[in-house]
C-alpha cells in the first residue's frame, strides 16, 4: 500500500494535514551506529542479569533462604487472627484480607491477594478487610482509597474506614482525607471525609500542610471538618491546657464532640487505673485516688469544653444547613460519590468511555441533587473534551435549568454560554451571557460575563 | 518453439495469421516494460512492497542465530527494518531526538524478545509491535506532554520541498509543529491508531494488530482521535486552513 495516498482513509478531510506530516522527511540517522549501541547495551543487560549464575552454590543458598522466608510468612499467615487482636505485619505489606477490592482499570483483587501502593483502589464487596502494614482496616462497598506505603498512609477519596493500629512505638499511621488528615500512634477509630471517631486510644488531627487542627482527639470523641473550619472562621475560644500544639501554632480550636461522654469516663477512668497497674505501682491507695480525681476533674472540664463547643457547633450547623446541603450532602453515605469520584479520575487520565460509564453508574446510586448537577457537569465535560460541543452545551443548559439554586447551575450556564462563544455560536452566547447576569446578579463569574457579552456585542 | 519457427515461414498462405503472431510478441516487451515499471514505481513512492519482498529474504536460519543472540544476524535484520521503524516512530511521536532513543530502546526490547519469537507474523510486523508499543509507552509518561521542537528535530527535519519559499518553509514547520502539539492533546492509543490508520495509510486490521487491539477498538479509537483532531485543528489558527471547515445544516 502506498502511504502517501491511503486508499483507507474514510473521508479526505485529513488530506491537508496528511500532506503536511508527510511533508515531514525522516532524520538523517545513522541506523548503524544506533543499532550497534542498542546491541551493546542489550548484551550488557543480558550479562548483568546472568552474573549472578555464575555463583550458583550463592543462588543455592538464596533459594533456601527465600524458602524458609515463605514458609515462616505462610504459618504466620495461617495462625488465627482474633477480631480484637493487634496486627503485626511487616510495615511494608499490604494485603485483602477478606472482600474485594477493585482498581481503575478493571482488575479485582481478592482475598490473600496483595495490594499494590499508590493505586486508587474500590472496595467492590459489601466490606473489605486489609491489612495495610501495622494497622487493619475495614470499608464498605464504595469506599475509594490509595494506600501509601512510604509513611505508611492511606489516601481516603471517598467512603470511610475503620482502622485498627497495633500500638508500638516507631508504628505511625496516617488517614488523609481531601480536607485533613489523622496521624495515630496505637488506636482505633473511623473516618469518612468529614470527620473521625475514636474508639480506643488518642489520634492528632493535621491538615494537609502538616499544620496541628487538633493534637489530641481521644477514645469517645469525635471530630469534625465542618465544625472546625466554623470555629476557625468565628476565632478561637479560650483554650486551656490540652491543646498546646494547636494554641502554639495558632490553628483552629478542635471541633470535638463528646460522642458518648459516660463510656468516654469510663474508659478514660479504667485506662488511668491500668495504667497504673501496668506502671508496677504498689497501687497505693492514696495514689490511686490522686489519679481518679485528677482524671474526674479532667474529665469534668473536658465534659464543659464538649458542652460549649456542641453550643457552637449546633449554632454553626445551623447556620451552614444550607451550604452543608449544596456542599456535602449525604456525602458520609452516598454511594454516588465514590462514581464520581472515579469519573473525575478518568476524565483527567482522557478516558472518556470509562468516565461516562461512572457517571452513568453515579446517577443510579440515587445521588442528591448536588450530585446530579455534578454527575451531569461532568457528563458534558466528556462531552466537550470529546468534541462533541453541541451535547455538551445541552447537558449543561439542562444543570442549569434545573439547578439554578446550586453552585453547579450557575456554573453550568456560564460554561455553556462560553462554549457557545468557543465554538463561534455567539448569537445564543449572547444570550446566555445575558441570562447568566440577570440570574446571578452577584454571580461569581459576573464580572468575566459581561466582559465577554461586551466583546461578543462589539462589532 | 513453433511459434519462432512459423516466424521464419515464407508469407504465403497464413500471412495474416503469422502477422498477428509478430504483433502478440512484438506487445510483450511492452507487457514486461509496463510491469517492470510498475515495480519501480511502486518501489520508488512506497517502501512496502519492496520491505516485503526483503523480509521474504529472512530466512529460517537467519532468525534461529537472531533467536540464540548471534548478534551478526540481529544487526542484519535491524538495519534491514531500520528505516521502517525509523519512519514509523517518527510520524508518531513527531520529529524530536527521542526517535533516536525510541527507535535503540525498540532495538534492544526487540533483541531480549527474540528468543520467544514465535514466527507467527513476519518479522516486520513484530518489530512494528514491538516499536509502536515503545511510543505508546513514551506517550504515556506524564513528562512528555511536550511541545514538539523543530529545532530540537534538527536541520533534516526541515519539509523536504526545497523548492518552496523560505517564508513557506517556515510556516510549514510551524504547522507541523501545532499539529504535533494538537496530536499531544489526544490519549496515547488513540493518537497511534489515528496516525496509523489515517495519516500512514495501514488498514484497520493491521493497525489492530500492532496495536494488539481489536478492530472494533481500533475503529473506536480512530472515531474519537478523528473528531478531536479535527475539532482541534478547525480551532487552530495555524491548522485551520488545512482543513475543511464545518458546514453549518
Amino acid at each position: 500500500m502506498n502511504p502517501s495516498t491511503p486508499p483507507s482513509a474514510p473521508r479526505d478531510v485529513f488530506s491537508g494535514l496528511r500532506e503536511l506530516m508527510h511533508s515531514m522527511p525522516a532524520r538523517e540517522i545513522d541506523h548503524a551506529q544506533i543499532i550497534r549501541r542498542a546491541l551493546t547495551v542489550a548484551s550488557q543487560q543480558e550479562a548483568a542479569a546472568r552474573k549472578p549464575a555464575a555463583s550458583s552454590w550463592l543462588w543455592s543458598f538464596g533459594f533456601a533462604g527465600l524458602a524458609a522466608l515463605g514458609l515462616l510468612v505462610w504459618i504466620a499467615r495461617s495462625l488465627p487472627v482474633t477480631p480484637g487482636s493487634p496486627v503485626t505485619a511487616s510495615l511494608r505489606e499490604a494485603r485483602i484480607e477478606s472482600g474485594e477490592v477493585r482498581m481503575v482499570e478493571g482488575k479485582v483483587l481478592s482475598r490473600g491477594e496483595a495490594l499494590p501502593a499508590e493505586r486508587p483502589l474500590l472496595v467492590a464487596s459489601a466490606e473489605a478487610t486489609l491489612h495495610l502494614a501495622h494497622a487493619k482496616v475495614q470499608a464498605p462497598r464504595g469506599t475509594r482509597l490509595a494506600w501509601r506505603a512510604e509513611g505508611a498512609a492511606v489516601a481516603l477519596d471517598a467512603g470511610e474506614v475503620n482502622v485498627a493500629v497495633d500500638p508500638g512505638p516507631q508504628k505511625r499511621f496516617r488517614v488523609e482525607t481531601a480536607h485533613f488528615a489523622v496521624v495515630v500512634l496505637g488506636t482505633r477509630f473511623q473516618v469518612d471525609a468529614e470527620s473521625v471517631r475514636v474508639t480506643q486510644g488518642k489520634v492528632r488531627i493535621e491538615d494537609r500542610e502538616g499544620h496541628v487542627l487538633d493534637a489530641e482527639v481521644g477514645a469517645g470523641e469525635e471530630w469534625r471538618w465542618q465544625e472546625s473550619q466554623a470555629l476557625a472562621r468565628r476565632g478561637k475560644p479560650a483554650s486551656p491546657g490540652g491543646e498546646t500544639a494547636a494554641a502554639a501554632e495558632g490553628q483552629a480550636e478542635p471541633a470535638r464532640t463528646q460522642a458518648e461522654p459516660a463510656a468516654g469516663n469510663t474508659e478514660s477512668r479504667s485506662k488511668a487505673e491500668s495504667a497504673a497497674e501496668t506502671r508496677g505501682d504498689a497501687a497505693s491507695p492514696s495514689q490511686a485516688a490522686e489519679t481518679s480525681t485528677a482524671s474526674e476533674a479532667k474529665e469534668q472540664e473536658g465534659s464543659k469544653r464538649a458542652a460549649e463547643r456542641r453550643e457552637v457547633a449546633k449554632r454553626t450547623r445551623r447556620e451552614n444547613a444550607e451550604e452543608e446541603e449544596a456542599e456535602a450532602p449525604r456525602r458520609q453515605n452516598s454511594a454516588a460519590a465514590p462514581w464520581l469520584a472515579l469519573a473525575r479520575e478518568q476524565l483527567a487520565a482522557r478516558s472518556f468511555d470509562r468516565a461516562q460509564s461512572a457517571v452513568e453508574q453515579a446517577l443510579r446510586k440515587r445521588p442528591s441533587r448536588a450530585e446530579s448537577a455534578e454527575a451531569e457537569t461532568l457528563r458534558a465535560e466528556v462531552y466537550r473534551m470529546s468534541g462533541r460541543y453541541g451535547d455538551a452545551s445541552r447537558v449543561l443548559l439542562g444543570v442549569a435549568d434545573r439547578y439554578q439554586d446550586l453552585a453547579a447551575g450557575e456554573n453550568a450556564l456560564f460554561a455553556a454560554a462560553k462554549l457557545l462563544s468557543q465554538a463561534g455560536d455567539t448569537q445564543r452566547a449572547g444570550i446566555l451571557f445575558q441570562r447568566y447576569l440577570m440570574r446571578y446578579p452577584t454571580g461569581r463569574f459576573h464580572r468575566e460575563a459581561s466582559r465577554r457579552l461586551q466583546a461578543l456585542q462589539t462589532p | 518453439m513453433m511459434g519462432t519457427m512459423s516466424m521464419f515461414m515464407p508469407p504465403s498462405g497464413g500471412e495474416t495469421r503469422i502477422v498477428s503472431a509478430i504483433l502478440q510478441l512484438g506487445e510483450l516487451p511492452s507487457v514486461f516494460f509496463r510491469i517492470a515499471l510498475r515495480i519501480v514505481h511502486h518501489g520508488g513512492v512506497s517502501p512496502r512492497p519492496a520491505e516485503t519482498a526483503l523480509s521474504a529474504e529472512i530466512d529460517a536460519q537467519t532468525i534461529d542465530a537472531c533467536r540464540r543472540g548471534e548478534r551478526r544476524a540481529l544487526e542484519a535484520v535491524f538495519r534491514r527494518y531500520a528505516p521502517r521503524l525509523e519512519r514509523l516512530l517518527t510520524r508518531v511521536v513527531g520529529p524530536g531526538a527521542e526517535v533516536e532513543d525510541l527507535l535503540q530502546t525498540t532495538f534492544i526490547e526487540a533483541m531480549h524478545a527474540f528468543p520467544r519469537f514465535r514466527a507467527e507474523a513476519s518479522v516486520a510486523t513484530w518489530l512494528s509491535r514491538i516499536a509502536v508499543n515503545t511510543a505508546r509507552d513514551h506517550l504515556r509518561r506524564p513528562d512528555k506532554k511536550r511541545r514538539v521542537s523543530m529545532e530540537e528535530a534538527g536541520p533534516s527535519a526541515e519539509p523536504s520541498d526545497h523548492s518552496m519559499e523560505p517564508e513557506m518553509q517556515a510556516a510549514r514547520k510551524a504547522q507541523l509543529q501545532r499539529l504535533y502539539e494538537c496530536l499531544d492533546g489526544l490519549e496515547a492509543k488513540q493518537r497511534i491508531a489515528l496516525v496509523l490508520h489515517v495519516f500512514d495509510g495501514h488498514p484497520i486490521e493491521e493497525v489492530a494488530n500492532l496495536m494488539g487491539a481489536s478492530q472494533a477498538a481500533t475503529k473506536s479509537r480512530i472515531f474519537w482521535a478523528r473528531r478531536a483532531l479535527l475539532a482541534k485543528a478547525r480551532r487552530d489558527a495555524v491548522l485551520a486552513e488545512l482543513v475543511p471547515q464545518e458546514v453549518s445544516p
